[in-house]
């Protein structure tokens, strides 16, 4: 298992290389090429979409790992595009009761097959009233998942008159305003809102951890290559020293994914604990770092033509979403006073 | 049948080990080392070693011929575990004589050095570490103390300091200075010396808690046989290397392990007790931020761990070290912040020795300053992880 989700990691690593450059995603933010689309197909094409499907419903059969990895390898190359609202949203409909209604069954196919997108409700359960949300996701997504009541999930169709694109910093992603009242329900997944809640935060986490690394290894390769009073910035130690902090941080990160991604399944407290956790810290560590990777660059990371700024937007994004950190914390920590209460251990490492 | 004996069979072994500790150790220990002084934990240490290797499990990491069983390294993170577990008594007193001696003398002594030294060791000697100068602390390899050859001794003038446990040990490895020609690092020399060798003066250095953990050594014409050296004459910082990378892994594993236990029972008491804490949005978040950082630097040590068994590199396992060392510390650092605030002004009231089986606000909070600075300062660390693991270049 671990070798081949390695292998499949560095598969996803070396098409984002070569398609995702940082040329091709200032051209694609500039409105110069549809690299998004582009990425789209190659994804649909390598099943990326479907990592986490088993494989007798057209997946990789992956799981969570597939998730993880996925993100991890789409945040470090800033990859635009509704990859991370399309797959939480599709392995969200394959694993529901609802999988084999005919109308759910093409969706799923056409997600699988690169012709649709889905969206997801960027903050989950904001606009139970019934009037506007946002929505993480492309204008032309097919359909989206929204809160519905309890722990319920709706699957709403997205009608054209009532959406609006929304303009957002983070030019690598999608966000659209959507009025509830005018979308149709076309079914209620029930009870799968935890799930989806571990899922997204996940994703979350992943992409985010994925992005500081991006960012890092760029800023460090630019303190090399700048020189000032003589030799390259790298050589200074108070200049150095933050770098060495961001490197341990980044790999925090990723182990807090993988901690994620051990705790998802189930209804114990640990499902409630670790993703929502994952997501809090990841994305504060990783707003931290692309923040001082912004700085480190000094003049040129103030600068659209550089990269730093295109992950600092889309971290701060992914901090914003699903619902407030210190939400999550609250939640976390209702979930960890039950698990210490009734004697479950859920800080257990495998 | 001792308790290492069942070592072969995973949960066997975890249950008796765990059985065993309920047992052996009185559960109050930790009071009763409150009420005592320093001397007296050194001598509980001393017992409870010896306790230890009545079971095998003193030093079961050694190889066989020293008196180990070569335990493998998911048995020995059994052992750790368990032992943080219960909360058992650090062996701090033995740590270089569980350490640092072996990581020198076995791929490094000759054979007479490692069957004089080794085996009673392995019963409890305790050993002491002379490596640090007034003038030479992270750059270590300018240190000063001279021994100059006389006949078949070396005889050693010199300083050294932050010598943990000197007060207490028989022996001590150190670091001196053979030769001024050429690189700094190319002229020093590995010996072990005898802590009652007449010219050898021990002064404790009281420490930011009030104990004398560490202390000064001064040396006034101290005789060393030059059997005593370790390695070729001018050969000691590679002898030194080995000493020190023997000091991670396992042991930030365990200290990893004793933090989770430690933060868990703090968090349950707290439940417990209703404590006001949990209803500050501020402090308890703050906790559950750190509980999740903890969980992330657990799970990087045992990557570390399984890298290393699996043969990773040195170069690659040494930055990982480095980074763990960076992250735990800091993290304890936070932790011991975060403990002060949540207890207020009853986190400032002293209490006798404390054993680290809890969380106890200044006390953990001021101590904190001893993992960050030992072991190489954080500051070293990071320049060895931009430099080694970043490839950035040399200020």
């Amino acid at each position: 298992m671990d070798l081949e989700l390695a292998e499949v990691r560095e598969s996803i690593a070396i098409v984002l290389e070569e398609q995702c450059t940082s040329l091709a995603i200032h051209a694609y933010v500039d409105g110069h090429n549809r690299l998004n689309a582009e990425l789209q197909r190659q994804a649909a094409e390598l099943g990326w979409l479907a990592i986490a499907l088993p494989e007798e419903q057209g997946g990789i059969g992956l799981g969570a790992a597939g998730m993880a990895i996925l993100h991890l390898e789409l945040g470090r190359a800033c990859a635009p595009g509704a990859f991370l609202a399309t797959s939480v949203a599709l392995e969200i409909l394959a694993r529901g009761p609802v999988a084999d209604d005919e109308g759910v069954a093409k969706l799923i196919a056409d997600v699988i097959g690169g012709t649709a997108t889905l969206a997801v409700e960027a903050r989950v359960g904001a606009s139970l009233a019934g009037g506007s949300t946002w929505l993480l996701g492309e204008a032309s997504a097919a359909a989206a998942l929204i809160a519905g009541e309890g722990e319920d999930l709706v699957l709403v169709g997205i009608a054209d008159g009532a959406i609006e694109q929304v303009s957002i910093w983070d030019e690598t992603r999608s966000m659209i305003s959507t009025d509830l009242s005018a979308a149709a329900p076309i079914i209620t997944l029930v009870g799968m809102r935890p799930l989806f809640e571990g899922l997204f935060a996940l994703a979350l986490a992943a992409d985010s951890a994925g992005a500081a690394r991006g960012v890092l290894d760029r800023t460090v390769a630019y303190m090399k290559e700048r020189e000032q009073f003589g030799r390259a910035i790298a050589a200074f130690q108070a200049l150095k020293h933050r770098a060495a902090d961001h490197a341990v941080h980044a790999i925090i990160c990723e182990h807090l994914v993988w901690q994620a991604v051990e705790n998802l399944e189930g209804n114990g407290p640990e499902s409630r604990l670790w993703p929502l956790m994952a997501k809090a810290n990841v994305t504060e560590k990783a707003s931290k770092i692309s923040t001082d990777c912004v700085q480190l660059h000094g003049g040129v990371g103030y600068t659209r033509e550089y990269d730093p700024h295109l992950f600092l937007k889309r971290i701060r994004l992914n901090e914003a979403m699903l619902a407030a950190n210190t939400a999550l914390r609250d939640r976390a920590n209702v979930a960890l006073a039950e698990a210490v209460r009734n004697g479950a251990d859920v800080l257990e490492v495998a | 049948m001792m308790i290492i004996e069942q070592k072969n069979d995973a949960s066997v072994f975890r249950s008796a080990i765990r059985d065993w500790i309920k047992e052996a150790l009185p559960n109050d220990w930790d009071a009763l080392a409150e009420r005592g002084t320093e001397d007296d934990h050194v001598e509980f240490q001393r017992w409870w070693f010896g306790e230890r290797a009545k079971q095998g499990l003193a030093v079961p990491h050694w190889p066989v011929e020293f008196g180990g069983v070569g335990l493998g390294l998911a048995e020995q993170m059994i052992v750790a575990d368990e032992m943080a577990r219960a909360q058992a008594p650090m062996l701090d007193v033995h740590t270089v004589t569980l350490n640092h001696l072996p990581g020198t003398l076995i791929p490094c002594g000759n054979k007479e050095q490692q069957q004089k030294y080794l085996p009673p060791a392995s019963r409890g000697t305790v050993w002491c570490q002379g490596f640090s100068e007034p003038g030479a602390g992270s750059d270590l390899a300018s240190l000063r103390c001279r021994a100059v050859r006389d006949g078949d001794h070396y005889v050693i003038n010199g300083q050294k300091i932050w010598s943990s446990m000197s007060r207490y040990a028989e022996h001590c490895i150190l670091l001196v200075r053979t030769s001024t020609e050429g690189t700094k690092h190319a002229g020093i020399s590995f010996l072990i010396m005898d802590m009652d060798t007449p010219g050898l003066e021990v002064r404790p250095i009281k420490q930011i808690d009030g104990q004398a953990e560490f202390s000064e050594l001064f040396l006034t014409d101290v005789r060393i046989p030059v059997a005593n050296r370790v390695g070729e004459e001018n050969d000691g910082w590679r002898v030194a290397q080995a000493t020190l990378s023997s000091e991670r892994g396992l042991l930030a594993f365990e200290a990893g392990e004793r933090s989770r236990h430690t933060m868990e029972a703090f968090y349950r008491s707290a439940l417990d007790a209703k404590a006001s804490w949990l209803e500050d949005d501020e402090l308890r978040r703050e906790f559950l931020t750190l509980l999740t950082d903890m969980q992330a630097s657990r799970r990087f040590i045992r990557k570390l761990l399984k890298d290393h068994e699996e043969g990773a590199p040195p170069a690659v396992t040494a930055i990982a070290s480095s980074q763990i060392k960076l992250f735990q510390t800091t993290l304890f650092q936070r932790i011991g912040d975060l403990i002060v605030r949540i207890e207020g002004v009853e986190g400032h009231f002293r209490r006798g020795f404390t054993p680290r089986r809890r969380l106890t606000g200044m006390t953990d909070f001021i101590n904190s300053f001893g993992w960050t600075i030992s072991g190489g300062t954080n500051e070293i660390m990071r320049n060895l992880i931009a430099e080694r693991g970043l490839g950035m270049p040399r200020g």
